[in-house]
């Protein structure tokens, strides 16, 4: 029951998360609202830190699609 | 800073943890590339060099780096797809002799053709050729009986491309022999064996004609391959071939319509989401509970990480800069985001069978 109940609030989290930093990745990438220079990101910096920022969301995600899976799974 | 592979010639701390990641994510491309391309038999190049040139790196280093860890990693692959039974020396041998022929007179044509164009032209014969290769599975074409002179017109179409572009061969080799009759376990496998030989004939005209190479992308991109390799050969084994064949017409007429049409930025980000599902379905083919293991594992070193970033914010060492005003949100955020991520490790490594 606690194991279940963790893995369907870790999984929310992740999966919100996730969603959160893809949305974030193109905000990031196109320079909406000055985020380059307010967080310093050099110009030529900034296709690095949009690529790992994907990657750690997209991992995100599935990890947390997974565990709203395993709680399905119980049900 | 002396045994880092990229120089970004910034002699700072930032500088430093700059080119750290640039080389890891390095090897990511390299591993994701290469098993696409053992388990598919095609996306080594297609994948790499646009990634590549992502990270800022210059396409006269990204595309001779592509091109000579293409031929390491092809002639690993190659054997043990060889070993696995997936090459046959009457597919493989026209293959290699049509595709050099085809790479010799593509490699010069590089210097006159604009990028746009070729483009265009790459994207043009991948449709064809991926809906060439749907037809065939859709009509159930008899695996096995092998059509010569199609083996010898798709290898010479694909060293012709690769020598263009410096990828596309294994795209179009790959559905070229389906749509010969060739079962599609010997299509990947003999098209990655006769890749090796293809790309170092372009490699060695490329190096005669540039004069250049950077070890710092190439070697990255190598260890990464390496580790990828037999994980993406085993794929290929374990595949029924007519999905495979459906599966590659697929992804061949995606990359077509791609490189056609489509901006690099999208490309991308298809090309990554493609890899990321491939990659899982692999790990799901192994078991349901080892997947979960495998990914609560990097849900523990990604926790171990945002933890130490938060260290490195407290004491002020960090590599990236914070405004004042959001430095109490962006505390609190990793802690919570750090603690997520290392409970669902803790959930991940102890699943039940």
């Amino acid at each position: 029951m606690i194991r279940k109940t963790f893995a369907v609030a870790v999984g929310t989290a992740q999966v919100v998360i996730g969603a959160l930093l893809i949305l974030f990745t193109y905000v990031l990438y196109y320079d909406l609202f000055n985020v380059q220079s307010m967080f310093r990101i050099p110009i030529e910096n900034a296709p690095l830190y949009a690529l790992l920022v994907l990657i750690f969301g997209l991992f995100s995600l599935v990890s947390g699609l997974s565990f709203i899976q395993e709680w399905r799974s119980y049900l | 800073m002396g045994f880092l592979l990229f120089k970004s010639g910034e002699a700072t701390y930032r500088g430093l943890v700059l080119d750290l990641i640039r080389t890891i994510l390095c090897m990511l491309i390299g591993f994701m590339g290469q098993y696409f391309d053992a388990s598919i038999g095609m996306g080594y190049g297609t994948i790499t060099v646009p990634l590549l040139l992502l990270l800022g790196i210059p396409p006269t280093y990204a595309v001779p780096a592509v091109l000579l860890s293409e031929t390491v990693l092809c002639f690993f692959s190659g054997s043990v797809h060889h070993t696995a039974g997936n090459v046959q020396r009457k597919v493989a041998l026209p293959l290699i002799l049509t595709g050099v022929l085809g790479t010799v007179l593509g490699v010069p044509l590089t210097f006159f053709l604009p990028d746009r164009e070729t483009n265009a032209f790459i994207g043009i014969i991948l449709m064809t050729i991926g809906f060439l290769s749907l037809l065939n599975v859709a009509r159930g074409i008899k695996m096995g009986e092998h059509s010569p002179n199609k083996i010898r017109v798709s290898g010479f179409f694909a060293g012709f491309t690769n020598g263009i572009s410096g990828g596309g061969y294994g795209a179009i080799s790959t559905t070229g022999l389906l749509s010969a009759g060739v079962d599609a376990h010997i299509a990947v496998g003999s098209t990655i064996l006769s890749e090796t030989v293809v790309s170092l004939s372009g490699v060695l005209l490329y190096s005669y004609l540039l004069r250049e190479l950077n070890w710092g992308v190439t070697l990255p991109l190598l260890i990464g391959g390496a580790v990828a390799t037999p994980i993406g050969a085993l794929t290929t084994r374990s595949s029924p071939s007519r999905k495979l064949g459906a599966a590659i017409g697929v992804v061949v007429m995606s990359l077509g319509a791609s490189s056609a049409y489509v901006r690099s930025e999208a490309l991308v980000l298809g090309l990554v989401s493609v890899a990321l599902v491939l990659i899982i379905y692999h790990f799901k083919m192994v078991g349901y509970p080892r997947l979960r293991v495998a990914m609560g594992g990097v849900n523990l070193g990604i926790g171990a990480f945002i933890i130490w970033l938060v260290y490195l914010n407290r004491t002020g060492a960090a590599f990236f800069y914070v405004p004042p005003q959001l430095a109490q949100l962006f505390f609190w955020g990793l802690i919570s985001v750090g603690a997520i991520f290392v409970t669902a490790g803790i959930l991940g490594i102890s699943v039940r069978e």
